[in-house]
């Protein structure tokens, strides 16, 4: 941990994704200006030009890794940063684009939507060599995580204020099924509706079922996850296997593509 | 002999996503102009087959933040027109709202937050707070009314799910739609009068040249952001599913964004496009600030989009407390669920910065093949074609700002490349 003796340098650094971990930021409007006043924000390009920085204290890195440009910035910014945090899902767990190990598929993506008479065109140097989405985690280390896509207030400020006090911020320990219960809303489950609240990171004040729509899981999981109780649960309400894989692995990264295998 | 790279933005400042601008020379006249967007791929189109409709939604709204709304609307449209799904008014105008939100959002982010700063040369909106101290609060303010509407209809200020095929999960309450009601009065003012600042801007003239302008014609001959049809500036429309006609998707070395052309021409969507092909039908303030401030320039010169963009906000504004009168005047509705299995659709909505288009092919209510055309695919080429003219022109000035200057001409075009501005650099060799 670095020490507070001055505001700490602070960098916000996006690969891809839909930029919505710095929008985010830039949407919580009551807490803005201290956001850019209590810390000395030296780099954040949705928001800001001529910044060029030596070193950060803390480098808040949103998006998933998808061109070889992109990991070798990303091994830049791991050696300028004291504090490195993965934001949002994609730098997580490699967002809605992760595709695992699984090589075969990413040729097949690429020619569905970049292919030219059977053949994946060559791109320029000037963009990078693409490669299949991985969370930044598997190339660099990460010394805390912030999921959600996008990233909620909620679980964002507190373990942002605790980084720029130099503090420690603790994880934040529920799944979205407990939120939920302290909101005081009804269970989608017990209705035989559909809901990935039990086994989804929480961290969001449970949005979207208080909201009356399911949780689609977009936190990716909670480390203590029953998936095996969760796939019976939904093919009780009718969902087939296959099914409950699917809507599981949507935002689940990694963690759960090897729990599902078995492997974890 | 070689092309000479003389001017470099390695990342673009300011714009949502990753992009720079290069600018080659030859023979000391501008040989080539490259906007190279270097988000990486994420081939959204591939990774929704085998999805079902629902988890597609989902999942396209996610290409990007700042036009959430639009993608997910979009989205439904498609999907509701393939399946032969009939939604209630007020679901309809419940949707309008939901829009007219996002464009509040989007539209004062962009030229507040991203374009402002370039006028009186400050690095971001935020190091203008000491100097501009009420424009500032007013745009910090003005965009939470967006967002804080935005949610109240979507469930979260950015992908929110409560946008369903068929309706919305939760209706708002009359209570809650009073408020932004109220509000919508009061910023219309603020707006307003923002408008009549900006126009005593002085707007850069170095980039001017013909081009070719493309929206969608709401089908009530109203002012509007979608429509069964799309109107090109040379007089031609089209229904929205020859959309690939109008765009010519094509695949360029330098960019995993894809590029447009129409009739092998560069072409510009947005704001600016609105305004000039459909602005005489807008109406109350909004139309007498386009009165008072629309002229032949806004043909030959991107940089007025920012102002087509402030009016659209202005009208979005005073429809938004006639509109929520609308919608309480009509009962709640369930969210229909009874639609066929199978189909095709294709549907158009303006996203704030231009037409996008969405096309499904769905079987068993999975989604067998999609096509997603985003605004910014679009307009590349046309952003590349207006910094080539600007580099001619203020090289051969040797024009101090240049790389600011060119910055400009691409922030003005409010890219989504889920994209920034990083830095320019000027690389004289």
């Amino acid at each position: 941990m670095w020490k507070r003796e001055k505001k700490p340098v602070v960098g916000v650094f996006g690969f891809s994704g839909c930029a919505g971990d710095q929008l985010a930021i830039l949407h919580m409007e009551d807490e803005l200006v201290d956001f850019f006043t209590s810390a000395d924000i030296k780099f954040f390009h949705m928001a800001q030009s001529h910044q060029e920085v030596e070193h950060v204290d803390i480098a808040l890195v949103e998006g998933s890794i998808n061109t070889d440009k992109q990991l070798a910035e990303l091994k830049e910014i791991r050696k300028k940063a004291d504090i490195v945090v993965a934001l949002g899902t994609c730098a997580t767990h490699g967002g809605i684009q992760y595709l695992g190990d699984n090589e075969k598929e990413f040729e097949e993506r690429m020619l569905l939507v970049y292919g030219k008479d059977g053949k994946i065109p060559e791109f320029s140097e000037l963009v990078g060599n693409p490669i299949p989405a991985k969370p930044i985690h598997k190339f660099i280390e990460v010394d805390f995580s912030i999921p959600g896509c996008p990233i909620a207030k909620e679980n964002f400020i507190p373990i942002y204020t605790k980084l720029i006090s130099g503090l420690k911020p603790s994880k934040y320990p529920y799944p979205v099924c407990i939120e939920c219960k302290f909101q005081g809303n009804d269970c989608f489950l017990l209705h035989g509706e559909y809901c990935l609240g039990p086994v989804t990171a929480g961290g969001c004040d449970a949005c979207c079922p208080t909201f009356g729509v399911p949780c689609v899981g977009c936190f990716g999981a909670y480390e203590g996850a029953n998936f095996e109780s969760m796939i019976e649960k939904l093919i009780e309400i009718g969902l087939t296997e296959e099914d409950a894989k699917r809507k599981l692995m949507m935002f689940g990264g990694e963690a759960t593509e090897l729990a599902l295998k078995g492997e974890k | 002999m070689m092309s000479e790279k003389i001017i470099s933005v390695d990342v673009l400042a300011r714009v949502e996503g990753d992009g720079g601008i290069q600018v080659y020379t030859k023979d000391g006249k501008v040989d080539k102009v490259l906007v190279d967007i270097f988000e990486g791929p994420r081939m959204i189109e591939a990774l929704v087959r085998g999805k079902t409709i629902h988890e597609n939604i989902s999942l396209v709204a996610r290409i990007c933040a700042i036009c959430t709304v639009s993608h997910r609307n979009a989205s439904i449209s498609a999907i509701e027109k393939a399946l032969k799904v009939k939604v209630p008014e007020k679901t309809q105008l419940l949707r309008h709202l939901w829009h007219y939100a996002e464009y509040i959002e989007s539209h004062v982010l962009h030229v507040y937050y991203l374009a402002l700063p370039d006028f009186f040369k400050q690095a971001s909106a935020i190091a203008m707070l000491p100097t501009h101290t009420d424009t500032v609060v007013e745009a910090v303010v003005m965009k939470k009314y967006g967002t804080e509407l935005m949610k109240l209809l979507h469930g979260r200020k950015i992908h929110g799910e409560n946008a369903l095929i068929g309706g919305f999960g939760r209706v708002p309450t009359d209570e809650e739609l009073d408020y932004f009601a109220e509000k919508a009065v009061e910023f219309k003012e603020k707006i307003s009068a923002f408008i009549e600042v900006w126009g005593t801007l002085p707007i850069p003239d170095y980039c001017e040249r013909e081009t070719q302008f493309m929206c969608c014609n709401p089908a009530n001959g109203k002012f509007g952001f979608e429509g069964e049809t799309i109107l090109i500036s040379t007089g031609e429309e089209y229904p929205v599913e020859d959309y690939k006609k109008l765009t010519n998707e094509r695949v360029v070395e330098h960019s995993y964004a894809k590029r447009s052309k129409y009739n092998d021409k560069p072409f510009t969507v947005g704001a600016l496009a609105r305004l000039i092909l459909i602005g005489d039908r807008l109406t109350g303030e909004a139309k007498e600030k386009f009165d008072k401030y629309y002229n032949d320039k806004w043909k030959v010169n991107p940089i007025y989009n920012n102002m087509a963009q402030l009016i659209e906000a202005l009208w979005c504004f005073e429809q938004i407390p006639g509109l929520i009168d609308q919608i309480k005047a009509l009962p709640d509705s369930e969210i229909v669920t009874n639609y066929e299995m199978d189909g095709k659709g294709t549907a158009a909505v303006e996203a704030p910065r231009g037409t996008l288009y969405h096309s499904y092919e769905i079987k068993d209510h999975k989604i067998v093949h999609a096509d997603i055309i985003t605004p910014t695919a679009q307009f590349l080429d046309d952003v590349e074609e207006f910094i080539k003219t600007a580099a001619e022109k203020l090289l051969a000035e040797d024009n101090p700002d240049t790389e600011l200057q060119l910055e400009m001409i691409a922030r003005a075009y409010d890219p989504c490349i889920s994209c920034s501005c990083h830095m320019v650099k000027l690389v004289k060799q």
